[in-house]
């Protein structure tokens, strides 16, 4: 439910005279902080974490990577352990080879030590939806489709039980959605868990997911021929909270604009006990394939 | 049960039978024009102190020593009026009219009530603003705006243009009770903030509140706008109007029965869409977008004792994007109030209100996919108000009201795939009750009081189910559901008692300066759930629960008053501190809509607001205006928020300057202008940034909150006004003509900075890019000309 796209339109009719402009603003940034970027899934294909600094928000530039921590993850469940080797670009990975990381259900601890310090988080992989099918249907020009053309909806049904958690990733012949306005979390099959809906297929805003946006955030109708790829990962509750401030912080804009809050990380300095910036998860995948015709 | 309030009662009852050897001179004063009844006009025994007022219903009561009087009746704006009065023998009922003064249409008469009132009066932290001066304000597109304007009155401040509501002495916008004719308006803006909903053809007075408040008003803790309707005319027809650039209004009204009874019309609708319409596309082509409001009132006298006003309002906003799609909200508001003479000392009055707030949106046209969606708060309530005039230095007011609350957070169904999900929100209730007693006392010829009480009584009642939560994992997070308990209608969940002492006192230092004092403790139990810089219309309103505290204020407040060159010039200074306590935020990513578990995502805290504010008036002569300065400050501390640190609100301002004119250019020309400067408003920025898988994340290091300030606001607004030729003969129809431009130097004030992204997308291993983003809602200069009729 874009409401504020309604506003938006609504203003314009009126004013017509709303404006932004870029402009300079004194730096905050004080101090780099460790980033852990350790998003896995259990296919086989190689595993990375990135370990890198945080930079100046407006500034921007290369994040310094950070090439000299050792890195693990545990399954507890199993006692199995895995090593992440050192790459390049603050880039450690683990190959598979033919057993993946674990199975829905199995907990995990991550640990890295770095400088003297150790960092540790704590995730388990849970369940993913069923992906039933990509629905394309032809519309006609509305409020709601900018212009005559394909659009596709994902028809995923989250399974009973409250309190799954996933991210929608889709390709568009082969290019990631991935505008800050594309970026999608679900809460059961709805945006969050006050929505108390549980076990049905994905409510209608999320199903468009998996078609592109353009700038303004209006959808991009696929032309015949385009390839469709989708995703659903499942994500832990603290990965979801992570992602849905971090989806609301990146598009916060206007004259309803919410305070500014920062996604909160579960990799924590195991010697004070604070969060570092990231998030360690373990996904399973659901996957669906189609071609516009 | 407090048993003071029934003894005082009782006490005051015996009070009345000592004091029957005085005779009474009582009645109701109008506009000798129009026949509307008139607020604050004075009464007074020639050549001494004693007098008295009129109420807001323009009545007056004067109890005096046996024998026979030489009075005086005045009015700002209205000649004088003397009569003799012979008191010897009985008590008398008189009704007066006053005329207009002289042909000097143009003049804007700056002042809302007599002469001198602002130093004499016992009311301090009050703002008054005449109709006709609020006519003449430049504004934004030329449309008179009733909220506008009292924001360049000091103490009074916005988020910016655009944004719903004000803020009064550093409060938030749901701290104001705004009431039309008694009954509460919860959504007092059109088009999210840009207009206000009130008709400037059918408001007779509009009064601000902002410390001081009496023991009659509560429920909020910061501020009363009391806008009052007119009657409408009771002696001929009379109909007006305008045509500008948003709104096209009329109104009509006329006698019922001359002299009776009168009844106004008014109605106003935007017809933007119908501008816009040719230039939408085919699929666009049925877009409806447009705000409208109704206003009605009628009134009767019912003999001597006895006089029903009945009134009405109505708005919406509507958005409707063909069928597909559709988005609309309003107000509806019904008064009935009974005026009745007990006798010639005592008045009463009694009034029950229904109002209603609701939005409702709605997706989808197709059978297997769509969403409805609707919200309101519903509110019904009784108030009977008694005010007995022992004495011109002496007048008991006491009374009471009973509130019934009902909010529908949401009603909402989706067709999904062809199954029908329920997001709806279970429904809240609850009564809010209250008495009060209050007494106004002149003690020697320097020394006025008004001190009372008020006790109100909130009960969170049943008829759902009600969540309870325990301690959040940590400070600042959600608070974990712990239980589910049902409770019965009627039976109630929580319920709190406060009594909220109010003080004010007024000393004449000489018969040109005053000092004033005031304290006011009030209480707040309904809050509305916003975390936007602006209140959206979607934002909902929820009572206080076993999970929401009330809001609780204090207030105290000291001003200085003076006047100079024969009240040509009036100055005053008023220092405030004002304590808050359980201020309502929000955890961090909170979702306050469609949210069944909202009560455990709310925070709450405490505030403080203090503040100088410095005005000075010229109030007459062909140059008139105000120009007013306000150091203030306004912090809260909410755990969870900036460590628990003290930050300042959304809505600071250091300085806040402004500087209102009017200049008779010729006996028909006024022009007019407003400067209006203030300190930005405080916002944060993040201050690092990182990636996860590909997304660049803000990040705001040290989690300070408002740690930023956008540029300082400056504004100027100019207009003029055309009126009829006064020398020439009065006809029928009556023309003006007003020509304005809104923000003349073209600024592109900030309303807020924030952090934007780069336009393209992302491509997976090369850097995005962020930048700081200026937002302003106006962006240029505005120019408008509206075209204002009156016939009769």
């Amino acid at each position: 439910m874009n409401y504020q796209h309604f506003f938006g339109l609504a203003l314009l009719f009126i004013l017509g005279a709303a404006c932004e402009d870029p402009i300079e603003v004194p730096s905050q940034f004080e101090e780099s902080q460790l980033v852990v970027d350790a998003w896995l899934t259990t296919d086989l294909s190689p595993q990375t974490i990135t370990l890198t600094e945080s930079i100046d928000y407006f500034g921007g530039g290369q994040p310094p990577v950070v090439e000299d921590a050792t890195v693990s993850v545990c399954n507890t469940s199993s006692s199995d352990c895995y090593t992440f080797a050192y790459r390049a670009n603050g880039q450690y990975v683990w190959e598979p080879g033919s057993n993946p990381l674990g199975q829905i259900g199995d907990e995990f601890e991550l640990t890295i030590e770095q400088g003297g310090q150790t960092y540790r988080s704590n995730t388990a992989i849970n369940r993913t939806v069923t992906i039933d099918s990509i629905g394309i249907d032809f519309e006609e020009e509305s409020i709601q489709f900018p212009e005559d053309g394909f659009y596709a909806q994902l028809y995923a049904f989250d399974p009973v039980g409250r309190g799954d958690t996933y991210w929608v990733r889709a390709y568009k012949n082969d290019t990631l959605l991935n505008r800050p306005t594309e970026l999608t979390v679900v809460y059961d099959a709805t945006f969050d868990a006050g929505a108390d809906v549980d076990g049905t297929y994905f409510i209608t805003p999320l199903r468009f997911s998996i078609t592109p946006l353009d700038e303004d955030g209006a959808l991009v109708p696929y032309n015949v021929g385009d390839h469709i790829r989708c995703e659903v990962h499942s994500i832990s509750n603290e990965a979801f909270r992570f992602l849905n401030i971090a989806a609301e912080q990146i598009t916060n804009e206007g004259i309803f604009a919410v305070p500014v809050a920062n996604s909160p990380g579960n990799v924590f300095d195991s010697s004070n006990g604070e969060a570092v910036l990231g998030i360690f998860n373990i996904a399973e995948v659901a996957r669906l394939e189609r071609t516009v015709d | 049960m407090n048993l003071k309030l029934p003894l005082l009662i009782a006490g005051l009852f015996l009070g009345l039978a000592l004091n029957a050897q005085k005779n009474t001179l009582s009645g109701y004063i109008r506009d000798a024009d129009n026949g509307e009844t008139l607020i604050g006009a004075t009464i007074a025994v020639r050549g001494t102190s004693i007098g008295t007022v009129t109420n807001e219903y323009g009545f007056y009561s004067l109890s005096l020593d046996p024998g026979a009087y030489d009075l005086l009746v005045s009015y700002i704006g209205f000649a004088d009026l003397p009569i003799n009065v012979d008191l010897s023998s009985s008590n008398q009922q008189l009704d007066l009219e006053l005329s207009v003064e002289g042909t000097q249409l143009a003049e804007v008469v700056v002042s809302a009530t007599e002469e001198n009132s602002n130093i004499s009066d016992l009311q301090m932290s009050v703002q008054q603003l005449n109709m006709s001066t609020i006519q003449k304000l430049p504004t934004l597109l030329g449309e008179t705006d009733v909220l506008r304007s009292i924001q360049l009155l000091p103490g009074v401040t916005t988020v910016g243009e655009g944004a719903a509501g004000f803020n009064v002495r550093g409060g938030s916008i749901d701290q104001n009770l705004v009431i039309l004719d008694e009954a509460p308006v919860y959504n007092s803006s059109h088009l999210f903030g840009f207009f206000s909903v009130f008709n400037p053809d059918a408001v007779k007075s509009v009064k601000l509140y902002k410390g001081g408040i009496p023991a009659r008003f509560g429920g909020r803790l910061s501020s009363i706008l009391d806008v009052r309707m007119r009657e409408g005319n009771s002696k001929q027809f009379q109909a007006q109007g305008g045509i500008g650039t948003i709104f096209s209004r009329l109104a009509i009204e006329a006698p019922i029965v001359k002299d009776k009874g009168s009844f106004l019309l008014a109605g106003r609708r935007s017809y933007i869409d119908v501008l816009a319409g040719p230039f939408l596309s085919d699929d666009l082509g049925d877009t409806k977008l447009n705000f409208y409001d109704l206003t009605l009132k009628t009134n009767m006298k019912v003999g001597e004792k006895d006089q029903l006003f009945l009134s009405g309002y109505l708005g919406r906003d509507v958005f409707q994007f063909g069928a597909a799609a559709g988005f609309n909200w309003g107000n509806r508001t019904a008064t009935l109030r009974w005026n009745h003479l007990f006798n010639d000392r005592l008045f009463s009055n009694f009034t029950a209100y229904y109002s209603n707030y609701d939005y409702e949106i709605a997706f989808g046209d197709d059978d297997d996919n769509s969403f409805d969606w609707n919200a309101r708060i519903i509110n019904a309530s009784v108030k009977p108000e008694f005010s007995y005039f022992l004495n011109p230095d002496n007048v008991w007011r006491f009374g009471g009201q009973a509130i019934f609350y009902e909010f529908q957070p949401a009603n909402a169904v989706s067709v999904n795939v062809g199954e029908e999900i329920d997001f709806s929100l279970d429904k809240q209730f609850a009564v809010e009750s209250s008495l009060f007693l209050e007494n106004e006392l002149k003690i020697g010829n320097n020394l006025q009081l008004n001190y009372g009480l008020r006790m109100s009584h909130f009960a969170y009642l049943g008829n759902r189910n009600v969540y309870t939560y325990g301690e959040a994992p940590e400070v600042g997070l959600e608070r974990p559901l712990t239980d589910v308990t049902f409770f019965a209608q009627g039976e109630t969940v929580e319920d709190w008692i406060n009594l909220e002492p109010r003080f004010a006192l007024q000393y004449q230092l000489s018969p040109r300066s005053s000092i004033k004092a005031s304290y006011n403790r009030t209480a707040q139990y309904i809050h509305l759930l916003s975390n936007t810089t602006a209140s959206v219309p979607l934002d909902i309103w929820t009572p206080s629960t076993n999970n929401i505290e009330p809001q609780m204020a204090d207030q105290v407040a000291l001003g200085y008053f003076q006047n100079f060159s024969d009240n040509e010039y009036e100055f005053s200074a008023e220092v405030y501190y004002k304590d808050l306590q359980n201020l309502v935020d929000y955890i961090d990513g909170a979702d306050l809509i469609l949210n069944e578990f909202v009560e455990g995502q709310v925070l709450q805290g405490d505030g403080r607001a203090y503040g100088l504010e410095l005005m000075m008036k010229k109030t007459e002569g062909r140059f008139s205006g105000w120009v007013n300065y306000t150091l203030a400050r306004t912090e809260r501390q909410i755990a969870g928020i900036n460590n628990g640190d003290w930050y300042p609100s959304r809505f600071d301002q250091t300085h806040n300057f402004s500087i209102t004119g009017f200049y008779e250019l010729s006996q028909r020309a006024t022009l007019s202008a407003s400067f209006v400067y203030n300190t930005g408003t405080p916002t944060t920025l993040p201050s690092s940034g990182y990636y996860q898988q590909g997304i660049y994340i803000p990040n705001n290091d040290g989690d300070a909150r408002n740690n930023f300030r956008i540029p300082d606001y400056h504004r100027l607004d100019i207009s003029l006004t055309l009126d009829r030729n006064p020398n020439k003969p009065a006809k029928r129809w009556e023309g003006q003509w007003v020509f304005g431009i809104y923000n003349v130097y073209g600024r592109r004030n900030a309303f807020s900075i924030y952090g934007q992204q780069q336009e393209q997308r992302p491509i997976p291993g090369v850097l995005t890019d962020a930048e700081a983003i200026r937002f302003s809602v106006v962006g240029s200069l505005i120019p408008s000309i509206s075209y204002n009729f009156k016939f009769q």
